[in-house]
């Protein structure tokens, strides 16, 4: 009559004889899987924005009050002096705050 | 990042997608992996590795679910014998030759091949004849050291019933193995 096998020891043996596979191709093709799986994604992302904007679009141009805000767009201008020096104390704040903003490295 | 912990790998890729952490992840976790897939499905080393690319795919997929409660690894064990489970009986469905279906194989077969063939194939081919869930059981307590707790965990099986089918799939298991003399293998 035959010995029982000793499991224990044929799975140690088993555990310490173990090959290690190399990884680099088997990573790369995971890494394939992931970009591909994203790029899927992606294009449905891109199909969801699509569509809510194509949606938007049409609301928008049922209720939308253009008509009623063409008519609120003045004609006509009047330049005074306080409108041009309104316009040039606007346009030197607004360029000496670009100006830090750009000078600025904390930013 | 070679060096980080799981920990600190999983963390990175939760919370910012880094690809290049997962890379590491799989590159620390594919062979083990890739070995016990080997040894769960006969030593078909092409559905080995589907499953265990697949395996990782899922992970990647779910890891905002990655709770750390567990290890990494036994985490993606469970995806793993989730997916093994569910090839299996897409296979039996389909009525094609998958793992489940097959039968014994005669031991006097295994007996010449034993001196042949490699040890882990062999062992391989010994546990196809057991349910997946006892070659799991099995393969994870024997070979992996788990305790019975983690493979309940990995499996999400009650701990009595690991317990019952180590105990099964070693009894079977050492039928099978009757008459091979270990020292034969390579």
């Amino acid at each position: 009559m035959s010995k029982p096998i000793n499991l224990d020891a044929l799975f140690k043996q088993a555990r310490q004889k173990e090959p290690y596979y190399g990884g680099k191709d088997f990573v790369s093709r995971v890494a394939v899987d992931i970009g591909r799986q994203k790029k899927l994604s992606k294009t449905k992302e891109a199909i969801i924005i699509g569509s809510a904007a194509v949606i938007g679009a049409t609301i928008t141009y049922a209720y939308f009050p253009l008509e009623m805000i063409m008519q609120q767009v003045p004609t006509s201008f009047v330049i005074n002096p306080m409108t041009v020096l309104m316009a040039a104390g606007i346009t030197s704040i607004s360029c000496g705050f670009a100006y830090w903003l750009a000078e600025d490295k904390s930013l | 990042m070679i060096s980080a912990t799981d920990q600190a790998l999983i963390k990175r890729v939760q919370t910012l997608q880094c690809q290049d952490s997962f890379s590491v992840l799989v590159e620390r976790h594919q062979s083990d992996l890739r070995y016990s897939l080997r040894q769960m499905t006969n030593w078909d080393e092409g559905l080995a590795d589907d499953l265990s690319q697949e395996t990782f795919l899922k992970a990647y997929q779910s890891i905002k679910t990655f709770r750390g409660s567990a290890k990494f690894s036994s985490w993606l064990y469970r995806i793993a014998y989730n997916l093994m489970i569910s090839h299996f009986r897409v296979a039996r469905n389909r009525e094609e030759t998958g793992v489940e279906v097959l039968t014994d194989i005669p031991a006097s077969q295994m007996r010449t091949e034993t001196s042949q063939q490699d040890l882990h194939r062999d062992l391989a081919r010994a546990m196809k004849v057991l349910p997946a869930t006892q070659r799991m059981a099995l393969h994870l307590n024997l070979h992996r050291e788990l305790t019975h707790s983690e493979i309940s965990d990995i499996m999400e099986i009650p701990l009595g019933t690991v317990k019952t089918a180590i105990n099964r799939g070693k009894i079977t298991l050492r039928q099978n193995l009757a008459g091979w003399n270990s020292e034969e293998i390579r």
